[in-house]
């Protein structure tokens, strides 16, 4: 009894250390990050010191750097990548840039563990919907005031990509893309559907019809339910209210009569066989590259974004594809529809190294960088480097048709909390809830507008 | 004559039965195999298991990987990372085992009740404060934290898997030893550590394939992909806005697959008679 008692007391004990110690973290962490900072830079100055001895002739006397630059992507990505990286090192002998590449698994975690313990790379590339995540963390850099140059961009899309409502660019843009449907011409002319002509949501039940009609092993869509949470719900809220389904100022711009409206919607793209079922489709994930449907080219079209469209139509060269409209709202508040980027790179707020960092990013987005880099982050960002791709071929036709669908529509981007990755997983919930017929949609969307006012609660 | 005949009609059923699970077994790592030679069509567009022609190209192109680091390096970093872990974690638990199957002190059975609910712990939440603690030591981007874990028995699936077996084993002996004049630390070397060799061996296959195959741990712990063990560098290629070339990530798939292979073959005797003792005496 005793001894129980004396383990009550001890365990106790131990878990207020460890609040208290949690407490003096924060105090303490600006000379904790002093100490951890330090580190690396003792032995970041001993690595550049051995390249500099070899390139004695061209040296600058400028001190040694060494910046962390990390990305995600495949092999073609990290190739050019690195290739840029070995370019600039070559101009400024005294910057190392350490790579640290990897696949998009796991990618985000490893962020936010770098931002809390302060150890995350000095560049890095961000994915689209948490960029404004990141930008409210404080953990990127003010680019405008480190003297970044942006006289290659345009204006308008910067301040649309990047700059998360402040005035100031945080983030680069590292390309053009948007959502984009890419259709199998072949099937759809088969079929007798026209999806190079504006449309209307409807218009999907009636098409699918015709495909079931002509062959019942083929679909009008293949939709995955990342893609197509964004394709549907969150495009249904820009076009119905011409706002985010949660804006900046964390209002619930939509309500529970059009989530539930939308939910129909979608339930009956299932029940009538528009979409390829959702159970069929769960293993595959988002690389609907895989499933062997489309690459036997049985689907009309595939919902996904201007990035895939190179991976998609890689899937069967016999097959002609296109980029399709995307579809419209009768009497909507705004098409919905936007153009904005594949992924930003932005600058660690805690670099030691800002101006290295953003000497490199001028160069990362000049003319040299773009011939290297071609289109292995989607179409890219500036008409400039637009021209070398297309001068040297090596930008996908299919790429850059669905880029410019996609800018044919005036719609407002929602990236904010609607794409952060708590929203993003109320959402996804109840699309495949729907999807799978495991909740009504009335059920779903009074589930879902709980959920996103008690997260709206957490956040305000 | 009947009972024979009856018995043979046994065996080989049996043996088509256990054939048959074989086959499904292995069936993944066979398919594996053959599909480092097919092309990305033939994967998803054939069921055949066999590819329509040979050639080693997929292997000498997986094998140099991207950015120069070829998997010679990765390979390297494997076993730099696994070997010592796993010996460390055998020694380390090894050592924290006999304390508690054969000492008394105080606080033992809370300390011991706190190793337990360590194992009870899933490895998401222990991650960040590791994290931490690993980054005020700068031990981040390398492979400390792996040694350091293994160096202070933080496997607490070892430890109490140890201790178990430990308990199992006669106190007499210990005794007659002391005796016949050992000290303690004598007495686990000289006595207790050949009878405890199954469930050691067990314990050193297991951390050492847990290990090899570990990616969370790798991805959060290492940074440079100069230090990226196979795991990480199996990942490298993947990523759903590029075209990946699975056949070259099949190839290394094989090639990465070899080594535990080869060991389980190897050791299987160990591997078998750890788990099978260490349950009986549990």
């Amino acid at each position: 009894m005793k001894l129980k008692k004396i383990g009550v007391i001890f365990l106790s004990a131990i878990m207020t250390m460890s609040l208290l110690a949690g407490c003096g973290d924060t105090a303490g962490s600006s000379t904790d990050s002093a100490a951890t900072d330090s580190a690396p830079a003792a032995t970041e100055q001993a690595a550049p010191a051995a390249t500099t001895e070899t390139t004695e002739q061209t040296t600058d006397s400028a001190e040694p750097v060494t910046l962390r630059f990390s990305w995600w992507g495949g092999d073609a990505r990290h190739e050019a990548t690195l290739a840029v990286i070995d370019a600039y090192q070559k101009l400024h002998p005294n910057v190392t840039i350490e790579p640290e590449y990897s696949s998009y698994d796991g990618y985000s975690e490893k962020k936010t563990t770098e931002f809390a313990s302060e150890t995350a790379p000095d560049i890095f590339q961000i994915e689209t919907g948490l960029g404004p995540e990141y930008y409210n963390q404080g953990v990127l850099y003010n680019l405008t005031e480190g003297g970044m140059d942006f006289s290659n961009f345009d204006a308008a899309f910067l301040e649309q990509n990047g700059q998360f409502g402040s005035g100031s660019q945080y983030a680069m843009p590292t390309g053009q893309a948007g959502t984009a449907l890419i259709v199998n011409k072949d099937l759809a002319d088969a079929v007798g559907i026209d999806l190079s002509q504006q449309y209307n949501w409807d218009q999907f039940f009636e098409w699918g019809k015709m495909v079931r009609e002509y062959d019942p092993e083929c679909y009008l869509l293949s939709a995955n339910t990342s893609y197509a949470t964004a394709f549907i719900i969150r495009a249904w809220c820009r076009q119905m209210n011409a706002k985010p389904i949660i804006d900046a100022d964390m209002n619930l711009n939509m309500t529970q009569e059009q989530f539930e409206e939308c939910f129909t919607f979608i339930k009956r793209l299932y029940d009538e066989e528009v979409c390829a079922p959702a159970a069929y489709k769960a293993p595959f994930g988002d690389q609907d590259q895989e499933d062997p449907n489309w690459i036997a080219g049985k689907y009309v079209a595939s919902i996904g974004y201007t990035s895939s469209a190179d991976v998609l139509s890689a899937a069967n060269s016999e097959i002609t594809y296109m980029a399709g409209h995307l579809p419209l709202r009768d009497g909507g508040a705004s098409d919905g529809w936007f153009n904005d980027c594949p992924q930003y790179i932005g600058v660690y707020a805690k670099t030691e190294h800002p101006k290295e960092a953003i000497d490199f990013l001028n160069f990362f987005y000049g003319e040299e960088a773009a011939a290297i880099l071609g289109t292995v982050r989607s179409v890219p960002p500036t008409v400039m480097a637009q021209e070398i791709c297309e001068k040297a071929g090596t930008l996908n036709p299919l790429t850059k048709e669905s880029v410019s669908v996609s800018m044919l529509y005036n719609g407002q981007s929602d990236g904010g909390p609607t794409t952060g990755s708590e929203v993003t997983a109320i959402l996804t919930d109840a699309y495949e809830n729907v999807s799978h017929g495991t909740l009504s949609p009335a059920e779903a969307a009074e589930e879902t507008v709980e959920l996103l006012n008690d997260y709206i609660d957490t956040h305000k | 004559m009947r009972k024979r005949t009856k018995k043979k009609i046994q065996e080989v059923l049996a043996y088509v039965v256990l054939i048959t699970i074989g086959i499904v077994m292995i069936y993944p790592l066979i398919w594996m195999f053959f599909a480092s030679f097919k092309t990305n069509e033939e994967i998803y567009g054939s069921i055949s298991l066999l590819p329509k022609s040979y050639s080693w190209e997929a292997f000498v192109d997986g094998w140099n990987a991207i950015g120069g680091n070829t998997y010679a390096v990765f390979f390297k970093n494997s076993f730099l990372l696994v070997i010592p872990t796993t010996l460390l974690t055998v020694v380390s638990s090894t050592l924290v085992a006999y304390g508690f199957a054969r000492f008394n002190f105080v606080g033992k059975r809370l300390a011991f009740s706190l190793l337990l609910s360590t194992l009870m712990l899933p490895n998401a939440i222990l991650i960040i404060p590791r994290y931490s603690i690993f980054r005020n030591l700068h031990v981040l981007d390398g492979y400390g934290p792996f040694y350091l874990m293994a160096a202070f028995a933080c496997y607490p699936f070892f430890t109490y898997m140890l201790v178990q077996f430990l308990r199992g084993l006669p106190r007499e002996l210990d005794e007659s030893a002391y005796i016949d004049g050992c000290g303690t630390f004598r007495t686990l070397i000289q006595i207790l550590l050949p009878l405890l060799k199954p469930a050691m061996f067990s314990a050193g296959l297991f951390q050492f394939l847990w290990t090899y195959n570990d990616y969370f741990n790798s991805l959060i712990y290492i940074n440079t992909v100069k230090k990226f063990t196979v795991s990480l560098a199996l990942r490298l290629s993947l990523d759903s806005e590029t075209i990946v070339i699975w056949k070259n990530v099949m190839a290394m798939s094989c090639l990465a697959v070899l080594p535990v292979v080869v060991l389980f073959f190897f050791c299987q005797k160990y591997f078998v008679e750890g788990i099978a003792t260490s349950g009986l005496k549990g």
